[in-house]
């Protein structure tokens, strides 16, 4: 190192640790290894449930198939994948019942698992990836299976606009390979 | 040698040993390491944005192979048409011709972009096994501070230890602990003679009180008795 190089300009530090980065670091642009292929993280997602309590969600691409990857850090780490899929597979008249009832079943069946209605919290949504500071306010009712290890998710947005996801429970070990982009 | 040329390295020399004291073993390994962190940062960032061109070359030829299977069914519908008398027949072949040469263009950018993607899982590679090389330096190099931290801490205490076991003489905590020793027991001695002084200047009066202690009280009892007689409460045998 020579006396001048200590007046370059230096690039700003990284927010993570580059030898230890995990997936509370991720952000857009990461690539992940998951289920034997790499994923792009295409776009960055926050949930705000009130008291401080928000989770993360990101948007990832292998090229040949998307899913969404949930961060959950209350304390303990909790990760799901899931997949959008039609609202009326679960039940044709779901959503006339939802609203109806103000809520949708507390059990429900898809592809042969049946989900028990776990929790249902309001909150905002924000599409972090697109830098706009608009919040859009939602419902999500949170399913499970006997088992935990299968989730069902049915979201309402607005009166009467609904969607649904469905996935799975995973481990911190199956995300692998982070690598961050400038 | 001239006389210029030996001044300037006498003062090169001792520039040079200014800043060897200056310069801290374990800031310096520590520097070195974020140094190699933020290189291995920026090969990570080359090695995100391969992969992700290989995931966009995998996107696109599954976008090219859907195209070409449009172009296939769209070939067949227009055959279809013109098998069914809806559609003229040299037209139809016209169109379908047209639909089977953009369904070759399509296979086409699949082969190529299948072929971006070999080329850019073999860059993967290669990225990869630098990116391996760093993260191992890293490594090493962070044992290596945990070493010198504890060769460092080791070295500054036996450098104190021995600093004060060869400051140890007449102005150091020994002789200044063996003057106290001989202060207290200076004071011991002088109690003692005090001690002695008092005893030995004794008065004569001194002696005549100590002879006669005790007959204090044998007046108080007379005196006493008097006064009850006084009062005429005389002893009642």
């Amino acid at each position: 190192m020579g006396l001048f190089d200590f007046f370059k300009k230096k690039s700003p530090e990284p927010s993570y640790d580059v030898t230890n980065l995990s997936v509370k670091d991720l952000n857009k642009g990461f690539i992940l290894d998951y289920d034997m292929k790499s994923w792009e993280v295409k776009e960055v997602y926050r949930y705000d449930w009130g008291n401080n309590n928000f989770t993360d969600e990101y948007k990832l691409d292998s090229g040949d198939d998307v899913v969404y990857l949930h961060v959950d850090d209350d304390g303990e780490l909790e990760l799901t994948i899931t997949r959008p899929i039609k609202i009326r597979k679960l039940d044709e008249d779901i959503i006339d019942k939802t609203i109806e009832m103000e809520h949708p079943p507390k059990k429900l069946t898809y592809e042969g698992i049946k989900y028990y209605l776990h929790t249902d919290c309001a909150g905002y949504f924000n599409d972090v990836s697109a830098g706009k500071d608009d919040w859009e306010e939602l419902i999500d009712w949170e399913y499970y299976d006997d088992e935990e290890e299968n989730i069902l998710t049915i979201t309402q947005w607005g009166e009467r606009e609904f969607d649904a996801v469905v996935g799975k429970v995973i481990k911190e070990f199956e995300i692998s390979n982070i690598i961050p982009a400038n | 040698m001239g006389i210029f040329k030996r001044l300037f390295k006498i003062g090169e020399s001792e520039a040079n040993a200014a800043i060897d004291k200056l310069e801290d073993p374990i800031k310096l390994t520590e520097q070195g390491i974020r140094d190699l962190k933020s290189d291995l940062d920026k090969s990570l960032q080359a090695l995100a944005e391969v992969k992700a061109m290989g995931i966009r070359a995998r996107n696109e030829v599954k976008a090219s192979e859907a195209k070409a299977r449009d172009y296939e069914e769209k070939a067949v519908l227009l055959l279809k048409r013109a098998q069914s008398g809806n559609l003229d027949p040299a037209e139809a072949d016209r169109l379908a011709t047209e639909a089977l040469t953009k369904k070759e263009e399509a296979l086409k950018d699949v082969e190529r972009a299948k072929g971006e993607q070999a080329h850019f899982e073999t860059n993967v590679a290669q990225l990869d096994q630098n990116v391996k090389k760093i993260r191992s330096t890293i490594s090493k190099y962070e044992n290596e501070l945990k070493t010198l931290k504890a060769r460092v801490k080791v070295s500054s205490a036996t450098k104190k230890l021995n600093k004060q076991m060869a400051q140890i003489d007449s102005s150091s905590t020994v002789s200044m602990l063996e003057r106290m020793k001989d202060k207290v027991a200076e004071d011991e001695a002088l109690a003692e003679s005090y001690g002695e002084i008092a005893n030995e200047s004794k008065t004569l009066d001194d002696e005549i009180d100590k002879a006669l202690e005790g007959s204090g009280s044998i007046k108080a009892s007379s005196d006493l008795e008097a006064l009850k007689a006084k009062l005429g409460m005389e002893k009642k045998d």
